[in-house]
């Protein structure tokens, strides 16, 4: 065992402290960009798809990573440090404006869409005592307790491991269960069933875009795409080996979708992976609340404290609306969004020289 | 003018006095008249606060034998020359002057002499060292604190014989200002915590501290939050222990415990047997306290949610005999635990407020009979009582008591959100607490590091690893310090570079 350790000289310590702040910063963007990316297969396009599932997710997450790729290009280029910035190099002030409001509506929409699933799964699908108000506001009143300014980063960095622990459990147990002719038919219930679902999902991974923006927790390093990826691959691949795929495309409601994927595990790991599930969603309502308005205020780089209080109240008012047509105006907002995103990136990647006066 | 100069007139010193200390209707402040050096002279003291015999012998005794002799130099210094053997300190004003006294000097002042002359003479009544109350270690030292500063300081300094170890003396409080003592070793201390914690001192404006927890609620981060963000001692050794990690402490006069700051969540869940015993024995313990305070916490709230919201957990004959007897008892499952854990927590309460060995005879005899007494009167279920007992018993196996009382607050919190919203109220109740947890600070440290945020430290958070690999001080110590040693630290052991 080694037993001498490195000498810290003050800056040496000093950048230590200031990775493990940005380790924790990236943690909370995977962790919202992996819950954003498995809620959108658990619900649109695995239901479509069936047993198609286990390798067309991943295929629609190409959009996705050209995106990311397309913002890399675009930092390297620019130089900056966030997309905001890289787009006021770009394409001017306007530019960055129109980014960051671009940026914070979806992250706002993706947000209300976890909220949408947490709040249908507590009441329609779990069946806890309560309605679709009463749940949105318990949720509220704890995104309001645990919105600090670092807390929320710092909360998701501690409680990785935990809830990475359970979900490997889980996984492994629904391994037991799988069954090789779960991966067919391989074309799903059919080709037009298959087109739909590439239609639904071909925005499924724009979450990943953010993750360019987080800083490296060492520079120089790969910003670490893996975590998220590999977490849809693998629950995508475990859903569709354990369901049959009449089961998977079964015409049912979003809270029974939601449920799916540990229909047939035992009751008390069943029980704490829907737990699981449902602190996930938690998290990503609050984290998207907290990026949505950094992404509000970057343009004109100021810090407003009770901005993102404000924003997941916004996003827990959207729970007065009926759930049914609230959640398909989501799906399409999720879908069409994106793809304005995409178009700036392409332009802000295609711009030879800096707007002038940047 | 309270701050107005000592006269060199004795008469006018001696009315001022007089008016200030209020002798006319203050039975023990005293004051008696001598000559010395041919001059008429006076001392002030408070009867009780100083030792007769010091006075008599090292003060009064020496003036008399020079009541006829001229006077040698300058009036203080003649004086303080008097007296070798005592400490003395100069007063300019009154104000100071009588702030000495009720410190339990005597105040000296002679005609002519524009200052008055305070010889430390102080012998008050105090506790001796005896074994600490509330932290027993099975190995380590048993001593603890007692009320004096004095005391308090030379314990600590004992353990840390080092010249690095630094004490500044500060008076707190405007109207009844208490001595109070700074303490931090120089080389180890984060200078930005020390200015922080200074300059919060000094931005303290009450009248009176009265106690260690009364300066905690002063200084701490976060007033509304339920956690404890300072750490309480009473054992010398822990206090040595928090500074050789470059934290502080506060050692107030008439306080039997010391304050650490800046503190995290870890600091509060260990002991200091966890460094004394072989780090398999302290690996151990630490969990098991771990799962007490996870227990206390949880283990109510989860039973009521199991029972009423997700009995698929519960094996069949289990839920059967829960639901048949629960036929007979009156109470909802929620409402019987809630009424169990006030109990047990009133059982608690009150064994704590009477004398020794009635208290714990009251919780055992209480416990049992109350308990027994429920379940045959048809109040309770008999596995209910058996879930509130592990309850209770892990909020007391938490180190610390103000933790164990915020587990004991926060288990009436996730036995309501349970009762309601199932477990997943309570996993959502607890990821925000756990990041509720994590954004707080204690002296502007972040609460729940190394945890998170990550930073560097030794292997000792909830395994104990052994000493000879906990070769850093604490995340919160300087960082040109962290290194406790270069080198190997067991030189024989070849195996081990």
């Amino acid at each position: 065992m080694r037993t001498t350790t490195l000498v810290h000289s003050p800056e040496e310590s000093l950048r230590l402290r200031l990775m493990g702040d940005r380790r924790a910063r990236m943690h909370q963007v995977q962790l919202w960009c992996a819950v954003s990316l498995l809620r959108t297969a658990i619900t649109v396009v695995l239901p479509m798809c069936g047993s198609a599932g286990w390798w067309l997710a991943p295929v629609c997450l190409l959009p996705g990573l050209v995106m990311y790729g397309l913002a890399c290009l675009t930092l390297r280029r620019t130089g900056a440090a966030t997309l905001t910035e890289a787009a006021r190099i770009a394409l001017g002030r306007t530019g960055a404006v129109i980014q960051s409001v671009l940026l914070a509506l979806l992250l706002l929409t993706d947000g209300a869409a976890s909220m949408t699933a947490l709040v249908t799964g507590f009441t329609e699908g779990i069946g806890t005592e309560g309605t679709q108000i009463t749940m949105a506001l318990l949720t509220l009143l704890a995104m309001l307790f645990c919105l600090h300014r670092d807390g929320l980063a710092w909360g998701i960095h501690l409680m990785r491991w935990p809830m990475l622990a359970l979900a490997a459990g889980a996984g492994a147990v629904m391994l037991t269960m799988a069954r090789a002719d779960g991966l067919h038919p391989v074309l799903g219930p059919g080709d037009d069933a298959l087109t739909a679902a590439i239609r639904a999902g071909i925005a499924m991974g724009w979450p990943l875009t953010l993750l360019a923006t987080v800083e490296p927790a060492r520079p120089g390093r790969l910003r670490p795409l893996l975590p998220p990826v590999g977490i849809l691959c693998a629950a995508a691949a475990l859903v569709c080996l354990v369901n049959p795929c009449e089961v998977l495309t079964r015409p049912a409601a979003l809270a029974e979708r939601l449920l799916l994927p540990a229909l047939y595990l035992p009751p008390a790991l069943r029980t704490l992976t829907h737990s699981l599930g449902m602190l996930a969603l938690f998290l990503a309502v609050a984290t998207a609340a907290q990026l949505g308005a950094g992404h509000v205020l970057s343009p004109w780089g100021r810090e407003v404290v009770w901005l993102p209080g404000a924003l997941a109240a916004a996003i827990a008012a959207t729970q007065c609306l009926p759930i049914s047509g609230l959640w398909q105006g989501l799906s399409a907002l999720l879908t069409w969004l994106p793809a304005v995103l995409a178009l700036m990136l392409i332009l802000m990647a295609c711009r030879r020289k800096p707007c002038s006066g940047e | 003018m309270m701050n107005d100069g000592i006269s060199a007139r004795l008469a006018r010193s001696l009315e001022v006095m007089e008016q200030r200390l209020n002798r006319d209707i203050n039975d023990d402040m005293h004051c008696r008249f001598f000559r010395v050096y041919r001059r008429e002279a006076a001392v002030y003291f408070v009867d009780g606060m100083v030792s007769a015999d010091f006075l008599q012998h090292y003060l009064l005794t020496p003036c008399l034998a020079h009541a006829g002799d001229a006077l040698p130099g300058e009036e203080a210094a003649s004086l303080e020359a008097l007296s070798p053997l005592l400490d003395t300190a100069r007063a300019d004003t009154y104000q100071d002057a009588i702030r000495k006294m009720m410190n339990g000097h005597a105040v000296v002042m002679m005609d002519g002499m524009p200052c008055a002359v305070c010889f430390d003479v102080r012998a008050y009544v105090r506790r001796g060292v005896s074994q600490p109350l509330t932290e027993s270690v099975v190995s380590g030292p048993h001593q603890g604190f007692n009320e004096s500063i004095r005391d308090n300081i030379t314990l600590i300094r004992r353990i840390l014989p080092t010249p690095q170890l630094i004490s500044e003396m500060r008076v707190i409080g405007e109207g009844c200002p208490v001595s109070l003592c700074l303490m931090y070793l120089r080389d180890a201390v984060d200078p930005a915590s020390l200015d922080r914690l200074k300059s919060r001192l000094d931005s303290l404006h009450v009248d009176h501290v009265l106690s260690i927890g009364a300066l905690e609620q002063l200084l701490e981060d976060s007033p509304w939050a339920l956690l404890p963000q300072c750490c309480l001692t009473e054992r010398p050794d822990r206090a040595a222990s928090f500074l050789r990690e470059g934290q502080m402490v506060l050692v107030l006069d008439g306080a039997p415990q010391i304050l650490c700051m800046p503190v995290s969540i870890l600091h509060l869940i260990h002991t200091p047997d966890d460094t004394s015993l072989r780090w398999q024995y302290g690996t151990f313990l630490r969990l098991i306290r771990l799962l007490g305070a996870a227990v206390t916490l949880l283990l109510p709230g989860l039973f009521v949610a199991a029972v009423i919201f997700h009995p698929e957990l519960l094996p069949v004959t289990l839920l059967t005999a829960i639901l048949e007897s629960q036929a007979a008892v009156p109470l909802s499952i929620p409402m019987e635990m809630l009424l169990m854990l006030l109990m047990f927590n009133l059982i608690g309460e009150a064994a704590t407020r009477v004398p020794g060995v009635v208290g714990s005879s009251l919780g055992t005899v209480s416990g049992l009979i109350l308990g027994q007494a429920a379940v045959e009167a048809k109040l309770v279920h008999p596995l209910l009582i058996i879930v509130v007992a592990v309850a209770s018993l892990g909020s007391y196996a938490v180190p610390d008591y103000s933790l164990g009382l915020a587990c004991r607050i926060a288990q009436l919190l996730f036995l309501a959100v349970a009762s309601v919203f199932g477990l997943y109220g309570m996993v959502l109740c607890l990821g925000a607490t756990a990041i509720r947890l994590c954004g707080m600070r204690s002296l502007g440290s972040p609460f729940a590091a190394p945890l998170s945020p990550d930073r560097t430290h030794n292997p000792d958070v909830f395994l104990r690893a052994p000493l000879w690999r906990q070769r850093l001080r604490a995340w919160l110590a300087n960082p040109r310090r962290m290194e406790r040693i270069t080198g190997p630290m067991r030189g024989f052991d070849r195996r081990r570079k």
